[in-house]
């Protein structure tokens, strides 16, 4: 859906994209042109992991415009290894059970759909197995 | 890296148009009678204004404080206006206070307005792919650092909640509210939900309102009939945009931008008297305690839920009813901040007074994110 995720050839897996600069070292993630921390332009593309800690989270019972999913929804924020971390819908998980501090992992789904009608995969998180 | 102002700058009148839902009114019928009362406030005529600063968010046609100000006359002055978030107004007065105090003019008007239409705000265009994730969602982020802050300070919900109690009590005693009705803890709590843990009593409403404050140089403030025991001074300021440590907590934007104000007016947190903090959700009108540096860390919970930051407690906050009761026109609550803390320093609150208060500060939130924090003194 976004360059922020990189799709395998079939479509069915993929991976989180970020940036890491070669000047402070700092990881973050998507693909800013320069660097948030030092400014550098020297960045490089660089894969993230795929689990990660849930830091926060909260249900949402009135959702906002052009959302296309269920509600009401989990949005989760988790800490990736490399620092950043990275808010989306947790799913496969029941309200009652989710906590911070939880492992989590990458997972695709149909986000919806776009004004053309293309169905658009965007990445959500689900309790590690 | 404080900042000396050349000259004293005075706050000469305020106005608000009262706060709430007014479909039948555009953007300028709403912001003209708040001008209007400012003016009056000041014993001055719009004629008398050299410049003004508006600030506004949603998109009403072009060089709107040209169209609202056209009403009152064409006097031909500069007009600037200014986007901001949630924060324009208050951005648009530290222009307006700079240009006084640099010698630019002497008076200048600055105001701000919004008609805000219902439902959750958002902050990205329309058809971003970012709302198919669901994260564009103004009170999931509060929601969000609540639960953080739950987590690491143990801090209960009863705290944000007593944030929309007192705010809604204080309300009760203001015309201008959107809001002017007491809400038990229970039926805050038992609202419906929005963003857990936020309930719907516990984000601010959307709302419809406008506020003007006419600033002037102390030094010619003898040639207009102004009553000198009315005129309250601007005396620090400070604006911030995010910096890349301030994800490590909600509280660092606010705490940058509090010392930088606090060194411009030589004053410190255990000086002030009077608060006015950017409660769009319950637990920021915590989180902005801290921030302003009015106690530690963690422990403004705390202070809220034993009562401190009541009229008559020794941190008296949002005594006009915040944005949680007050109501939030996003380009109107800066100034409408100020407006209170006008009110109080001149001891015309009348039933919600705060003991002889001699300075308040206000801190105003805007995504981006943005932070100003201004502070007056009588």
């Amino acid at each position: 859906m976004s360059k922020n995720l990189r799709l395998s050839g079939d479509g069915s897996e993929g991976v989180l994209l970020g940036t890491v600069c070669n000047n402070c070292g700092e990881h973050f993630f998507g693909a800013p042109t320069f660097c948030p921390n030092c400014t550098s332009g020297d960045l490089k593309e660089v894969e993230l992991g795929k689990q990660g800690v849930l830091r926060t989270y909260t249900v949402i019972w009135v959702p906002p415009p052009g959302w296309q999913g269920d509600v009401p929804y989990i949005l989760g924020s988790v800490e990736l290894p490399e620092g950043p971390e990275v808010l989306s819908e947790v799913i496969d998980c029941p309200q009652e059970s989710i906590k911070v501090g939880m492992k989590m992992e990458l997972t695709l789904r149909v986000g919806g759909t776009d004004q053309e009608d293309n169905e658009i995969m965007v990445y959500k998180w689900r309790p590690a197995s | 890296m404080a900042v000396k102002p050349q000259r004293e700058v005075v706050v000469a009148g305020v106005g608000l148009h009262p706060f709430g839902k007014f479909p039948e009114k555009t953007v300028e019928a709403l912001t003209r009678p708040a001008v209007l009362e400012a003016l009056k406030d000041a014993g001055m005529s719009y004629q008398q204004i050299q410049a003004a600063y508006f600030g506004h968010v949603y998109f009403n046609g072009m060089s709107l404080g040209e169209s609202v100000l056209r009403g009152l006359g064409l006097t031909g002055i500069p007009i600037f206006n200014i986007e901001n978030a949630c924060s324009s107004s208050s951005t648009a007065f530290e222009m307006a206070f700079w240009a006084v105090a640099s010698g630019i003019y002497d008076v200048v008007l600055t105001f701000g307005a919004e008609k805000v239409p219902r439902g959750p705000v958002s902050v990205t265009a329309e058809h971003s792919p970012q709302r198919l994730l669901g994260t564009d969602h103004m009170m999931a982020s509060y929601a969000l650092r609540a639960r953080r802050y739950m987590e690491e300070f143990g801090a209960p919900v009863e705290a944000f909640a007593h944030v929309a109690e007192k705010a809604h009590r204080n309300a009760s005693m203001n015309p201008y509210a959107q809001y002017q009705k007491v809400f038990t803890m229970e039926e805050i709590l038992n609202s419906r939900m929005i963003a857990d843990p936020l309930t719907l009593y516990q984000c601010c409403p959307t709302s419809d309102g406008a506020s003007a404050a006419v600033l002037c140089a102390r030094e010619v403030a003898s040639q207009f009939s102004l009553d000198p025991k009315r005129l309250v001074s601007v005396v620090g300021m400070g604006i911030k945009t995010s910096a890349y440590e301030d994800r490590k907590g909600e509280h660092l934007i606010t705490l940058r931008t509090a010392k930088e104000a606090y060194e411009m007016a030589g004053v410190g947190p255990e000086d002030v008297d009077i608060v006015q903090v950017h409660d769009a959700a319950t637990n920021a009108g915590i989180f902005q305690l801290e921030g302003l540096d009015l106690v530690e860390r963690g422990k403004g919970w705390q202070l809220e839920l034993e009562g401190h930051t009541e009229i008559n407690g020794k941190i008296p906050t949002n005594t006009d009813g915040g944005l949680q009761a007050m109501g939030h026109p996003l380009g109107a609550t800066g100034i409408r901040m100020l407006h209170e803390l006008v009110t109080q320093l001149r001891g015309e609150a009348g039933p919600r007074q705060v003991e002889s208060p001699k300075i308040g500060i206000a801190e105003n939130s805007g995504a981006g994110e943005v932070c100003t924090v201004i502070l007056l003194k009588k």
